[in-house]
């Protein structure tokens, strides 16, 4: 019975190893050719490392990388930006197909909540801060939920409507009011980032606001580069305009990810270099960790949220049928 | 349009020759037999394939899901117009190969597998 539940255990691990993209193709088929398990598992760890570094390639944004790599180096050292990149190059690979289950979301604030309870008090303070912190970190469980709450409940209110098949009239149309959505948003991407780079050495000191400003600034020549670069004519055969549609939401939505990120980062810079004074070292040190660990919260549940939507939307157009488009 | 390499000319001919059929371990197979007697890495086909759907030579979809595969779907293929295109050109090259080898090497016994 064990031996089994370990069988059955391990054999989940490994399955989760494929990428979501790939793994009901993969799986059916290994499924399909090797009844024995041990076979089963032995082929999934022969196939895995292609089929990742497949969905790796698929996947990258190498300038939406070399943004994300600027801001670790900034905030961290260059050493954390260089064990970061291929870890966030392997993360694109394992983007799930779909929103997260709201249970499981609701499910997740609680356990960092209580992480952070149990990491605070293992930490030898005395019986009054233990208290305070007692006091600041316990509504924490409260605060994740209702945002995390609020994040899908602000999802939501942009549902997917894709059909099960259009006619390539219509995708077209589909494909070009996104393009028309996403320039004006690129437009205002630029104007925000270019004023953000000029204020933030300003606002947090040259020694960390240059290195900031000059990421903030990065993005936004990134933006202006891909308005203005060379635009492939869509293709006309329907199943390689969904496919190219497809591929604009992703690099879309890895910049939108990457952007959000980079909004926090200077909050986050605030916090640790002690915007909040003139109370306690403790409750100073305790209300920084509550404030870096909100801030983080509500850019990760946005980003795997709206991230998640856009996926969905992308799962939808490799489903998606074509229809005879209705002569005028 | 870049030419194929020898892996994808493989790949895109058992799609070619499956034709509805195409799917992981029936283009696996293929690939094997027509490789013969190399023995080819599942995983490979895997890449091939997402590489060749990006350059636009095949599409792919979804087929039902089957209990034999545990619940789960197909990803069929099918040869896209460019691909056939890049295939029409790999077999012109082999021809051109085939002529010029007979025609410098004719005294060699060559026979067709089929």
């Amino acid at each position: 019975m064990e031996a089994l539940a370990l069988g059955s255990w391990l054999e989940q691990m490994l399955e989760r190893l494929i990428p979501p993209a790939a793994r009901e193709a993969v799986l059916g088929d290994l499924r399909e050719s090797y009844a024995e398990r041990s076979d089963y598992l032995r082929e999934i760890l022969k196939a895995a490392p292609y089929v990742i570094a497949s969905q790796m390639r698929r996947h990258l944004n190498l300038p939406v990388l070399m943004l994300q790599g600027a801001m670790i180096f900034w905030f961290f050292n260059g050493r954390m930006a260089a064990l970061a990149l291929p870890v966030l190059a392997l993360r694109e690979a394992y983007q799930p197909l779909a929103r997260p289950d709201p249970r499981v979301a609701l499910r997740g604030a609680l356990v960092l909540s209580f992480a952070s309870l149990l990491v605070g008090l293992a930490t030898r303070m005395p019986l009054i801060h233990a208290l305070l912190y007692l006091l600041l970190v316990g509504p924490l469980s409260f605060v994740l939920c209702g945002l995390r709450t609020g994040v899908i409940i602000g999802i939501d209110r942009y549902d997917t409507i894709l059909p099960d098949a259009m006619s390539l009239a219509a995708l077209r149309a589909r494909h070009g009011d996104f393009l028309r959505r996403q320039r004006r948003r690129r437009w205002l991407d630029i104007a925000m980032l270019g004023i953000a780079a000029l204020c933030w050495p300003r606002l947090i000191g040259p020694s960390l606001g240059l290195p900031l400003g000059a990421v903030f600034l990065a993005a936004a020549l990134y933006q202006f580069n891909t308005l203005f670069r060379d635009v492939r004519e869509a293709p006309t055969n329907f199943a390689r305009l969904a496919q190219h549609h497809a591929d604009e939401m992703q690099d879309d939505a890895q910049f939108r990810r990457f952007i959000c990120w980079l909004w926090v980062a200077p909050g986050l810079c605030l916090i640790q270099t002690g915007m909040v004074s003139g109370i306690a070292p403790q409750a100073q040190i305790v209300l920084q960790a509550v404030l870096t660990v909100l801030l983080c919260f509500a850019a990760g549940a946005i980003n795997r949220e709206q991230c998640g939507r856009v996926r969905e939307e992308i799962s939808l157009l490799g489903l998606l049928r074509e229809t005879p488009s209705i002569p005028a | 349009m870049e030419p194929l390499g020898q892996f994808e000319q493989l790949v895109l001919t058992a799609i070619l020759a499956l034709g509805e059929d195409a799917y992981g371990v029936t283009i696996h197979a293929k690939v094997e037999d027509l490789s013969s007697p190399r023995k080819i890495a599942r995983g490979a086909v895997y890449a091939t394939l997402d590489r060749m759907e990006d350059k636009g030579l095949i599409a792919s979809w979804m087929s039902e899901p089957t209990p034999e595969r545990g619940g789960r779907s197909r990803r069929h293929y099918r040869l896209e117009k460019p691909g056939e295109k890049a295939l029409r050109e790999t077999a012109k090259q082999a021809q051109r190969l085939i002529d010029t080898i007979s025609r410098r090497l004719g005294g060699l016994a060559w026979k067709p597998s089929r």
